[in-house]
């Protein structure tokens, strides 16, 4: 790290901030738009999460203890974090530093401070859903971690820009989604996990326990975790579209992938139930895990799909 | 076991069982970089648990309980010892700023080149475990609703306070320049005939990939003032009491009731309550040698002093001719 550098790639980190950000929310947006269509609804306008954000920063609302306030600013201080290491197309802030284990743990940054925001504020459903949203981690992180055991192993790097190179070299055949097919199916369950999209929405589960860890938000807070949830929506769909659709070289690449994911993972969302915690759990220690191992074993003891 | 302890310091001490098998598996593996990850680990648990400890024993010495569904929202009385607490618990769960990233992060390194995929399961799970069991108290005894017993707790004192807030600021000093600890772990492995850590600047080489923990503690900073930022440009919020909560109209004014502590995990626990138990096996045992101390007990100890004298000469005289009557 020269220290000269560092004020340019601070700003490169914030210029992929914001256009996470905007790209993100906008795609939330059309998403709505596209689920309401598949309800034979009309649906919101495009811009309806622009809105929706930008009136509840403008509220006053309730605040529960500094805790409360501090937990809030430490998740998106930690989400943000995260996003500025992101490799964006061509673009990374931090040559280099793009390694995968930086965007899990500094994740897990923003949740634990969205965690501790929560149970602060003193509501037992908050408390509740914290505690499904961490089993639920438990059960979605130890098969997504085991598939991206066997890709840095099979390909040798854990940087994320250089995976997204490697699997760019030869077209579309040298996609790890070609190559690690059972993998990417167990990735993508997981993903849907993250994303915390039906059937694995039972921490926040609206009719249940009242969104859970959101119950008590209102105003600025709340305004400021709907930009977190944007923001974590753009590491999650990043990381599996470099890891699995070999990255994006191009804008429409890029706009292309990142869609297809997105949409399909809500489009999954709409035609789900929902899994009781304990159902999630099993489930996961079942089918996902048994892929991830499998395609594990496949990498690394017999060398296929590197 | 951690996951499932009711009991604030019992957990803790489950949770160093759990580290010391990160640890083995660090040195099991035999290479430098695992090897210096497992020794970074000794070093930054053993600051990051002894905080842990002494925040909890800064809550038994002011409330007088260790049982974490009886405290609660105790942040609202001590919140310094709940900034040691969770200073210590980031580390322990290996997140950064803190030191226990590092070490974590060196052992997955050497963990993935292998291409050990169970022993990695295993220790993936473990790492995000341990987020579970360390939220627990944090959760249970600093956040929720404070009980009305708890209402006149105060801050624990300064000599308390002093030895916790020097362990934070190291845990937080070796998670944002962990190389002057690791360039003595360096020495360490040379003189073991080891190949040393590949070390530059602020950066650590890996096998696949660069860390640069000064970076992201950088980074994080930028992060949370642009949070900051955001937080103080909005209208200010109002301050409302801890029972002020949507509890869909129902009308509860105890806070004890509203405070979700027992049985944390217990969808997680389901998951495993059929396994067969090795604690009620221990727990025999465990009364059978107390037993047979009680027995001992009746016959060597007693009041009268002509027993006790009795007992010592002949302690004293074994110990001067023992080897001389049995050789």
């Amino acid at each position: 790290m020269v220290i000269n550098q560092l004020p340019l790639q601070i700003l490169t980190g914030l210029a992929i901030l914001a256009f996470a950000f905007f790209w993100q929310t906008s795609l939330s947006g059309i998403t709505r738009k596209i689920v309401a269509r598949y309800h034979k609804r009309y649906g919101p306008k495009w811009y309806q999460e622009f809105r929706d954000i930008f009136k509840l920063m403008s509220k006053t609302g309730v605040t529960h203890g500094w805790v409360y306030d501090f937990g809030v600013m430490m998740a998106l201080g930690g989400i943000m974090a995260t996003v500025m290491f992101m490799p964006l197309m061509k673009f990374t802030a931090f040559p280099g530093f793009d390694n995968f284990f930086i965007y899990v743990y500094l994740f897990a940054v923003g949740m634990l401070g969205m965690a501790m925001s929560a149970v602060g504020s003193g509501n037992p459903l908050a408390g509740i859903g914290v505690m499904r949203a961490l089993t639920q981690m438990v059960g979605y992180e130890v098969p997504f971690m085991i598939v991206v055991l066997a890709i840095i192993n099979g390909h040798g790097t854990s940087s994320l820009s250089q995976l997204a190179a490697i699997q760019q070299q030869a077209g579309v055949l040298s996609w790890n989604l070609v190559k690690m097919p059972i993998g990417t199916v167990a990735a993508f369950i997981c993903l849907l996990g993250m994303l915390g999209k039906k059937p694995f929405e039972t921490f926040i589960a609206p009719a249940e326990i009242a969104s859970g860890p959101m119950v008590e938000y209102g105003g600025k807070q709340l305004g400021m975790l709907m930009i977190l949830h944007q923001f974590s929506i753009f590491i999650e769909v990043s990381l599996f579209m470099n890891l699995f659709l070999g990255g994006a070289a191009n804008p429409l690449g890029f706009a292309l992938k990142y869609m297809a994911v997105y949409v399909l993972a809500s489009l999954i969302s709409q035609a789900m139930g929902r899994f009781k915690i304990d159902q999630v759990i099993k489930f996961f220690y079942k089918i996902p895990i048994a892929l991830a191992i499998l395609q594990a074993v496949m990498v690394v003891y017999l060398g296929w799909g590197v | 076991m951690a996951i499932r302890q009711e009991d604030f310091k019992k957990l803790i001490a489950y949770s160093s069982v759990a580290n010391g098998g990160y640890i083995l598996i660090g040195l099991a593996m035999g290479d430098a970089l695992s090897v210096g990850g497992a020794l970074m680990h000794i070093l930054a648990h053993a600051f990051a648990s002894a905080a842990a400890f002494l925040a909890a024993a800064a809550v038994v010495h002011r409330t007088g309980t260790t049982k974490m569904s009886e405290l609660g929202g105790l942040i609202h009385r001590m919140p310094l010892t709940y900034l040691v607490y969770l200073i210590a618990i980031i580390s322990m769960a290996g997140i950064p700023p803190m030191a226990g990233f590092i070490s974590k992060w060196m052992m997955f390194q050497s963990m993935i080149n292998n291409g050990m995929i169970f022993t990695a399961a295993a220790a993936f799970f473990g790492s995000i475990g341990s987020f579970l069991y360390v939220f627990r108290p944090l959760s249970a005894v600093f956040l929720g609703q404070l009980s009305t017993k708890h209402e006149n707790v105060k801050e624990a004192p300064v000599l308390m306070m002093i030895p916790m807030m020097l362990l934070s600021l190291i845990t937080l000093f070796f998670g944002v320049v962990p190389n002057i600890a690791l360039g003595v772990i360096n020495r360490v492995q040379t003189s073991l005939g080891l190949p040393g850590l590949a070390l530059e600047g602020t950066k650590i080489m890996g096998s696949n990939g660069v860390l640069d923990p000064t970076l992201i503690t950088i980074i994080f900073g930028v992060g949370f003032v642009v949070a900051l930022i955001l937080f103080i440009l909005h209208p200010k919020s109002r301050k409302v009491g801890l029972m002020d909560t949507y509890t869909a109209s129902e009308f509860i004014w105890t806070p004890e009731l509203l405070h979700y502590a027992h049985d944390f995990y217990a969808p997680f626990e389901r998951l495993y309550n059929k396994a067969p138990r090795t604690e009620s096996f221990y727990r025999i045992i465990e009364r059978k040698i107390e037993e047979l101390g009680r027995l001992a007990g009746h016959a060597f100890f007693s009041y009268k002093p002509g027993t006790v004298v009795f007992w010592i000469a002949m302690v004293t005289v074994s110990l001067l001719w023992g080897g001389a009557l049995w050789s």
